[in-house]
C-alpha cells in the first residue's frame, strides 16, 4: 500500500513546474498578448541584427532618388536625402527599444531599493523626504519635466534616457513601498524575524519576490511609455541625434514634406503605435497569467 | 535547585502612544523549565501574545519592556537586535497561530527551512537540504522528497503548521514558543499537531511556551498553567493543582465555561463571565477583575491583590484567600461554592 502510494506520488511533476506550466497556458490563452508578444519579439530580433537584415546603410545619402514613394526597391520609400526609410526603421527600432529598456532599467535601479527601505523602515525620512519628494516629481507633467531635464543635462541620448529613467522613478517607489507595506504586516515576516532573519535578509530575499508580480508588470508598460517618451525629447530635437536614426527624429523630419511625401512621417509613426501597443498587450497579458484574481 | 531554562522576572510591557503611555503586560513573572511546558491561558487582549513576543524581542518599536527575561541565567532585555537575532530560531524558536499566512508564499517549503538552518549552523546549502528533508520527515509529512519543493499554498494548513514546526525545531531550540498553533486548526489536526509537539518535546527535550485560550489544549499539554488577566497574573501553579482546585474567580470561571456533556440537565446554558475585560487604558485601582467577580468586596475595588503562595505549587492574587476578606460581604454570589465544586 505505502508503496504504491509512493509510486503515484513519484508520477506527479514538480510542483514548480506545474505552476509555470498553468501560467504559461493562461498567457498562451490570451491571443492578443501572445501577438503583442511575437510582434516584439520579432522587433527585438530585427534589432539586434539590423545590420544583416537591413537593405542599406542607414546614413547614406542618395541624391539621386531622394522622396521617392515606397516602390520595389526602397520598400518604404526614401527621406528628403534620400535615405532609405525601411533601413533607418529598423535602425530606430534598436534606439526605441535601448530606450525603453535602460530608462525602465534605470528607474528600477533607483525605485526599488528606496521603495523597499522607506516601505519596511517606514519613518520620518519616508513619510516627510521620500513620499514628498515623489509627491513633488509626480505632480509635474511628464514631458515637461523630461523636457526641463533632458535640457539641463544636454540633447543625446544617453541624456534622453537618464530624464525617462529619472521621471519614471517616483511610480516605482510609490509602486514597491505600497507592497512593502501590506508585506511587512503579513505573517510570515514576523515568522522570518522569529527564526533569526536579518532586516536585509527579509527585505530581499522574502518581501521583495512577493512584490514582483506587480513590479513586472509596471515595468513592461512602462517600457512603452518610455518609448514614446524617447520618440517625443527625439521629436523634439532633444534625443537621439542626426545622423543616428530615430523615430522620433524621423517623425519630425518628415514634417515639412506631409503634403509630397507622407510616407517619411507616416512609417515610423505607425512603428511607434505598433511597438506600443504590442508591450502594452503583451504586458496586460503577462498581467493576467500572473494574477489571475487581479482581473 | 537548578536554574530554570527561562526565567521572566517582573515584566512589564507598555506601548507609547502619542498622548500616553499604555501598560499591556504589568509585572508578570514566571518560569520554564527544561523539558517542560508552561500554558498561558487568557482572553484575547490580556497581552498574552506582547509576553510572548517581548520574550523574543520581536516587540513593535513603539513597545517598552521592564522587568528582566533570564534565558540560562542570561538577559535578553538589554540585548540589540543584532545578538537578538543570533539567539531567535537557534535558542528561542516560536510558531504561530496562522499557518496559512506565516510561510512565504513564493518560496517553497525547503527553501524556507533550510534558511534558518544555514543562518545558525555552519552547513553547505546541500547539506541544509538534506537536513531540512529530515526535519519534514521528523514532523511526519509524507514523502518530505518530493514534498520540500512545494510551495506552502500546495499544503494544507495542518502540513504547514507541520511546516513551520519543522522550521521552528530545525536548530534544536532550546525554547519553543507557540502562539496558539492550533487554533486555526480543526479538531483532529489539533490533536495530531500537540501529540507532535509532545514527542518532539520528549526527544529534543525542549521548554515549551504555549499559549492559548483553549482549557482544553492546557489539560492536554500543560506542566505548569499560568492564568493571565488583563496584563496581570491571577493565578500560577502546576496543572493538577489549578485544574483541580482553581482558586482565583477568574479561573474558576474560565473552567465553568467548558460545557458539561454528561449533564443531565440537557437545556443548561453556556456560562458566560458576565462582562469585558477592563481597557488598557482604564484599568482599575484595585483587582482588575473585580468588576467581574462574583465576590467582589470593598477591598477589591480599592487594592490591587498580590499573588499569594497558597501551597508549593499554587499561587494566587485574589483577596479572598486572605486575613483582609469579611465573609458573608459578597454582593452578588453567581457562582456559588458548591457548583465550583461540582465542576472540578
Amino acid at each position: 500500500m505505502e508503496a504504491q502510494l509512493n509510486q503515484k506520488i513519484a508520477v506527479v511533476e514538480s510542483p514548480k513546474k506545474r505552476r509555470m506550466k498553468e501560467m504559461a497556458s493562461r498567457f498562451f490563452q490570451n491571443k492578443m498578448a501572445v501577438a503583442g508578444g511575437i510582434f516584439t519579439f520579432l522587433l527585438i530580433i530585427i534589432a539586434i541584427f539590423a545590420p544583416v537584415v537591413a537593405p542599406y546603410n542607414p546614413s547614406e545619402q542618395d541624391y539621386a532618388k531622394f522622396l521617392q514613394s515606397p516602390n520595389a526597391e526602397n520598400l518604404l520609400g526614401t527621406d528628403e536625402l534620400g535615405r532609405d526609410i525601411f533601413t533607418r526603421i529598423i535602425y530606430g527600432a534598436r534606439v526605441s527599444i535601448e530606450a525603453g529598456i535602460i530608462s525602465v532599467g534605470i528607474a528600477l535601479l533607483i525605485g526599488i531599493p528606496i521603495g523597499l527601505f522607506s516601505g519596511y523602515y517606514r519613518g520620518v525620512l519616508d513619510e516627510y523626504v521620500v513620499m514628498r519628494f515623489t509627491d513633488a516629481l509626480l505632480s509635474f507633467p511628464p514631458l515637461v519635466l523630461a523636457l526641463s531635464l533632458a535640457a539641463v543635462l544636454g540633447a543625446g541620448l544617453q541624456n534622453a534616457m537618464i530624464a525617462i529613467g529619472i521621471i519614471f522613478t517616483p511610480n516605482f517607489i510609490r509602486l514597491v513601498r505600497g507592497e512593502v507595506l501590506s508585506q511587512r504586516e503579513r505573517e510570515y515576516v514576523t515568522a522570518a524575524k522569529a527564526s533569526g532573519i536579518s532586516d536585509f535578509k527579509i527585505i530581499f530575499r522574502h518581501i521583495l519576490p512577493n512584490c514582483m508580480p506587480p513590479i513586472l508588470v509596471q515595468a513592461t508598460l512602462s517600457i512603452a511609455a518610455a518609448i514614446i517618451s524617447e520618440a517625443s525629447l527625439s521629436y523634439l530635437g532633444l534625443g537621439t541625434q542626426p545622423p543616428t536614426p530615430s523615430w522620433g527624429a524621423m517623425l519630425s523630419m518628415g514634417q515639412g514634406y506631409l503634403g509630397d511625401a507622407p510616407w517619411i512621417s507616416l512609417f515610423p509613426g505607425l512603428f511607434i503605435f505598433l511597438t506600443v501597443l504590442s508591450i502594452n498587450l503583451f504586458g496586460d497579458g503577462l498581467r493576467d497569467a500572473l494574477d489571475p484574481k487581479m482581473k | 535547585m537548578t536554574q530554570p531554562l527561562l526565567e521572566v522576572k517582573n515584566l512589564k510591557v507598555s506601548f507609547a502612544g502619542k498622548k500616553k503611555t499604555t501598560n499591556i503586560v504589568a509585572g508578570l513573572s514566571f518560569n520554564v523549565e527544561k523539558g517542560k511546558t508552561l500554558c498561558i491561558v487568557g482572553e484575547s487582549g490580556c497581552g498574552k501574545s506582547i509576553t510572548s513576543l517581548s520574550v523574543m524581542g520581536l516587540l513593535p518599536k513603539t513597545g517598552e519592556v521592564d522587568g528582566e527575561i533570564l534565558l540560562k541565567g542570561e538577559n535578553l532585555t538589554g540585548k540589540t537586535m543584532k545578538q537578538m537575532s543570533k539567539i531567535r530560531g537557534n535558542q528561542i524558536s516560536m510558531i504561530f497561530q496562522e499557518p496559512m499566512t506565516s510561510l512565504n508564499p513564493v518560496q517553497t517549503v525547503g527553501k524556507q527551512i533550510a534558511e534558518t538552518i544555514i543562518l545558525h549552523q555552519d552547513v553547505t546549502k546541500k547539506e541544509a537540504r538534506q537536513k531540512a528533508i529530515e526535519m519534514l520527515q521528523l514532523v511526519g509529512i509524507p514523502s518530505p522528497e518530493k514534498r520540500i519543493d512545494a510551495y506552502p499554498h500546495e499544503l494544507s494548513g495542518g502540513m504547514r503548521q507541520r511546516v513551520m514546526i519543522a522550521i521552528a525545531l530545525s536548530c534544536n531550540p532550546e525554547l519553543l514558543i507557540a502562539d496558539e498553533p492550533t487554533t486555526a486548526l480543526d479538531v483532529t489536526i489539533q490533536a495530531q499537531i500537540l501529540d507532535l509537539m509532545k514527542n518532539l518535546q520528549k526527544e529534543l527535550e525542549m521548554g515549551i511556551i504555549m499559549i492559548t485560550h483553549d482549557l482544553a489544549v492546557v489539560s492536554e499539554m500543560a506542566d505548569k498553567v499560568l492564568v493571565m488577566y488583563a496584563g496581570k497574573a491571577v493565578e500560577y501553579g502546576d496543572r493538577k493543582s489549578i485544574f483541580n482546585h482553581p482558586m482565583h474567580p477568574y479561573t474558576q470561571g474560565l473552567m465553568k465555561c467548558i460545557p458539561d456533556v454528561d449533564a443531565e440537565d440537557d437545556l443548561e446554558e453556556l456560562f458566560v463571565i458576565k462582562g469585558s475585560v477592563p481597557s488598557p487604558d482604564a484599568m482599575p485601582v484595585g483587582c482588575r477583575f473585580a468588576d467581574r467577580c462574583p465576590y467582589a468586596q470593598e477591598i477589591c475595588r480599592t487594592k490591587s491583590p498580590d499573588l499569594e503562595q497558597v501551597d508549593s505549587q499554587h499561587t494566587v492574587s485574589c483577596w479572598k484567600y486572605t486575613d483582609l476578606w469579611k465573609d458573608g460581604e459578597t454582593n452578588e454570589p453567581a457562582i456559588s461554592e458548591v457548583a465550583v465544586s461540582k465542576s472540578s
